[in-house]
């Protein structure tokens, strides 16, 4: 659902110590977080983490590397399916580790948010001469009669006898494997307890970490329904254009509820800017901290950034039809009173002008209410009215300097300015010059534009 | 005999073709080592099923001591009869379950399986050198000959015998085929060429360049013919060395090792003659060849005259794997 916003450059940039904290953080992408208590647990613990000194970090983070994802297993436990030896190594291994990691946390300020839950009972069970290493097998210990079963294999030189012995030995074996896994269920919450307490901690250390590389900021939430970005930033885009030796123009930016427009030349930055605010308030609810030097953010129950051409080959739809059908399901959520934030790429641009505007200006003014932030940016005309906000991106300047194409960006101002007239930045033509296009294709766009105006 | 392999700690063992007698060949060197070392045993690949899959003749069992490291995959651990203490478990699955290492308490037999790939198995190594292993066997699998290099492991034992072939004669060139290419000469240029890039690279004189991305379907002979030494990370393959002997191309080439040369001795002599050169950036230490004189289809060949024909071209030992083992 969120595949365009570029939520894949996050996920691909956290470093997870665990397969559990992957696994784990899978699960929890999965949804918004609309509960601003545990939106603010999750900043709480990110900034306590980057509190920790570095090198108690690393040591969490190495006895994290030690854990097993024991989810099968916690599930065998719950419907009594007696576990194997491989099974009940993993639960020693992890209970062990988990154990570890409780005594390091006791020492740091996270304990209150991580809270483990100590494991010393089931780590006895499965150690039950006390050796604390991680290892496993089906002791002798476990039962005097195993104890003499082998001694008698072991010791005897009769194929037949050791068959009937080691049919005998797994036979005990598999009993005291359906006594553990009984006595196990006596501890699987615990092992729930920590196994999801890990899965977070790893997760948060991911948060924490990439918030510090990208020097992200932690977000205010505001109930008033507005979204404000000082210096907002593209992580992904900022550092394609870093290894170009360019810098991507940070962006101030208010938002109201009801609709607002926003117009710009070609090439000027306005699906980035939708682009951003998407992931920043995706990050924001999946409980991470935002691009920018400073946020103040409302929650959404579902974003929408609706850019770009779709195409549903299956469905035999253009990409008109495929746009517009998307749109109509949000419309409808949206008259379900849902809270949204809609940011919509130029609707309509792939049909002819005269309809396209009509629809634009209805879509517009139908989502000028108050349980939506809606942003629409467009190349129409006149589709702006009294009521409704026109944020302008200011764009080219000095046009006539400008010698290559590729120093465009240099010369761009992708900083908004709010404007109250409805005019639309005439800038397509500059455009075409400075692409250079066949002189004729210019004099003659030209010529037609200043006619029909 | 064992002496030789003292200072080696990863030690590959291979068959020439399958039935070679390389289960034997291993198990004797697990009986010789495990009495001093703690010895640690893993394959590449899937080997050690009691029936061979392709001429389903018995196939003798890797037998442990107690207090050896294995490695096998899930499905093969949950089958073996005898006790042992379970050290770690991988996330990775192979098609037989996740990879397992484990320790034997109590002498058993068990199938060997392992990691699937050559990255993996070194990882493998890793954590069993760190679990205290002071040597690990690496059983190399069927037509797995590239456990034996020598960027896995530093020393190759060859085991050989009647089903290579009927004829003894043949048995004895095809081995020291492979034994000739193990030996070949070890660059002195590798410093010419970054070998963490995979491709075919030529160096002129002032400096190394990528030339193709690999020698499969190259062409461009008369480009060759500027450099005066090449490296392909790649597989040697008969028809690109007839292209350079047909070209009259003389440099030296670079292979990365053995493994990856598919070539005969004859072949590479004939271009060394006219004046090329073929070298590797790596080779095995061959420590020992072993014999295997029967046949899975029940000959037998002359054992003294073949371990004597290959006596004669290394100075190696060359040893009878079943009357060896029947002293022990």
């Amino acid at each position: 659902m969120y595949e365009n916003f570029g939520f894949d450059f996050v996920f691909k940039n956290l470093n997870f110590s665990s397969p559990i904290g992957e696994k784990f953080a899978q699960n929890y992408f999965e949804s918004l977080i609309t509960n601003q208590k545990e939106l603010l647990k999750n900043f709480n613990a990110i900034e306590k983490i980057n509190l920790l000194n570095p090198n108690e970090l690393e040591k969490i983070k190495l006895t994290l590397s030690h854990i097993p994802n024991i989810e099968n297993i916690i599930n065998k436990i719950k419907f009594l399916e007696i576990l194997d030896e491989i099974d009940l190594f993993e639960i020693k291994l992890f209970s062990i580790f988990s154990q570890e990691l409780l005594e390091m946390l006791k020492n740091t300020s996270i304990i209150d948010i991580f809270n483990l839950k100590d494991l010393t009972n089931a780590i006895q069970l499965l150690d039950p001469n006390d050796e604390k290493v991680p290892t496993f097998y089906i002791y002798d210990s476990y039962s005097p009669e195993l104890k003499k079963i082998r001694e008698q294999k072991y010791n005897c030189k009769d194929e037949d006898l050791y068959l009937k012995l080691s049919l005998k030995e797994k036979e005990i074996e598999h009993e005291i494997c359906k006594y553990l896994t009984q006595k196990l269920t006596d501890y699987v919450e615990n092992l729930e307890h920590n196994s999801y307490t890990i899965g977070f901690l790893d997760l948060t250390i991911a948060k924490a970490e990439f918030a510090k590389l990208y020097n992200l900021s932690k977000p205010k939430i505001n109930k008033d329904f507005y979204i404000e970005h000082k210096q907002l930033f593209n992580p992904e885009i900022e550092e394609d254009l870093k290894k170009k030796n360019k810098k991507f123009q940070r962006i101030d930016i208010k938002l109201n509820n009801g609709t607002q427009v926003i117009t710009g030349a070609n090439m000027g930055g306005k699906t980035v800017l939708l682009k951003t605010i998407a992931l920043s308030q995706l990050m924001f609810q999946l409980g991470f901290f935002v691009p920018s030097e400073n946020s103040n953010l409302p929650l959404f129950d579902e974003i929408y950034f609706v850019s770009g051409d779709y195409q549903d080959i299956k469905l035999g739809l253009s990409s008109f039809a495929s746009e517009m059908i998307i749109i109509n399901n949000l419309y409808k959520k949206f008259k379900r009173n849902k809270k949204l934030l809609i940011l919509l790429d130029e609707p309509a641009r792939t049909t002819n002008p005269g309809e396209g505007k009509a629809i634009v200006k209805a879509l517009v003014k139908l989502f000028n209410k108050n349980n939506a932030i809606t942003v629409i940016t467009t190349h129409y005309d006149n589709i702006l009215c009294d009521k409704i906000r026109h944020l302008r991106i200011k764009g080219l300047k000095d046009v006539e300097k400008i010698e290559k194409v590729e120093s465009f960006q240099d010369y761009f101002d992708y900083s908004l300015e709010e404007i109250k007239d409805s005019a639309v930045p005439k800038e397509a033509i500059k455009i075409l010059k400075l692409l250079k296009l066949d002189n004729e294709i210019i004099t003659m766009a030209e010529e037609v534009y200043n006619n029909e105006k | 005999m064992i002496d030789k392999l003292k200072k080696y700690k990863v030690i590959s063992v291979v068959g020439l073709e399958k039935n070679t007698g390389k289960t034997e060949t291993l198990n004797y060197l697990l009986k010789k080592l495990c009495s001093k070392y703690v010895v640690a045993v893993t394959s590449i690949g899937v080997d050690g099923e009691e029936k061979d899959q392709i001429t389903f003749t018995n196939k003798p069992n890797i037998i442990l001591d107690p207090n050896t490291f294995f490695v096998t995959t899930e499905n093969f651990f949950k089958r073996k009869t005898f006790l042992s203490e379970i050290y770690y478990v991988s996330k990775r699955k192979t098609a037989t379950g996740r990879v397992i290492i484990a320790k034997s308490l109590k002498r058993g037999k068990i199938i060997l399986a392992g990691p699937s790939t050559m990255e993996w198995l070194k990882k493998i190594n890793e954590k069993l050198f760190n679990l205290g292993a002071e040597k690990i066997l690496i059983d190399g699998a069927l037509s797995r000959i590239s456990s034996a290099s020598p960027f896995i492991s530093e020393a190759v034992v060859l085991a050989t015998g009647a089903s290579v072939s009927l004829d003894i004669n043949k048995i004895i060139s095809k081995t020291l085929d492979l034994v000739y290419k193990m030996n070949l000469t070890v660059t002195k240029f590798s410093y010419l060429f970054d070998n963490s890039e995979n491709g075919f690279f030529g160096y002129n004189g002032k400096k190394s360049e990528k030339i193709a991305n690999s020698i499969l379907n190259f062409n461009d002979f008369e480009k060759l013919k500027s450099y005066g030494i090449v490296y392909t990370s790649g597989a040697l393959t008969k028809s690109f060395l007839s292209k350079l002997i047909n070209n009259k191309i003389k440099l030296e080439l670079i292979v990365k090792d053995f493994s990856k040369i598919f070539v005969s001795k004859d072949d590479i002599r004939l271009f060394e003659t006219l004046g090329g050169k073929i070298t590797v950036l790596k080779k095995p230490n061959l420590c020992l060849i072993t014999v295997n004189p029967l046949s899975p289809y029940g000959y037998k060949i002359d054992d003294e005259y073949l371990i004597s024909k290959i006596s004669e071209q290394v100075d190696i030992p060359v040893i009878n794997i079943r009357k060896v083992d029947q002293n022990v």
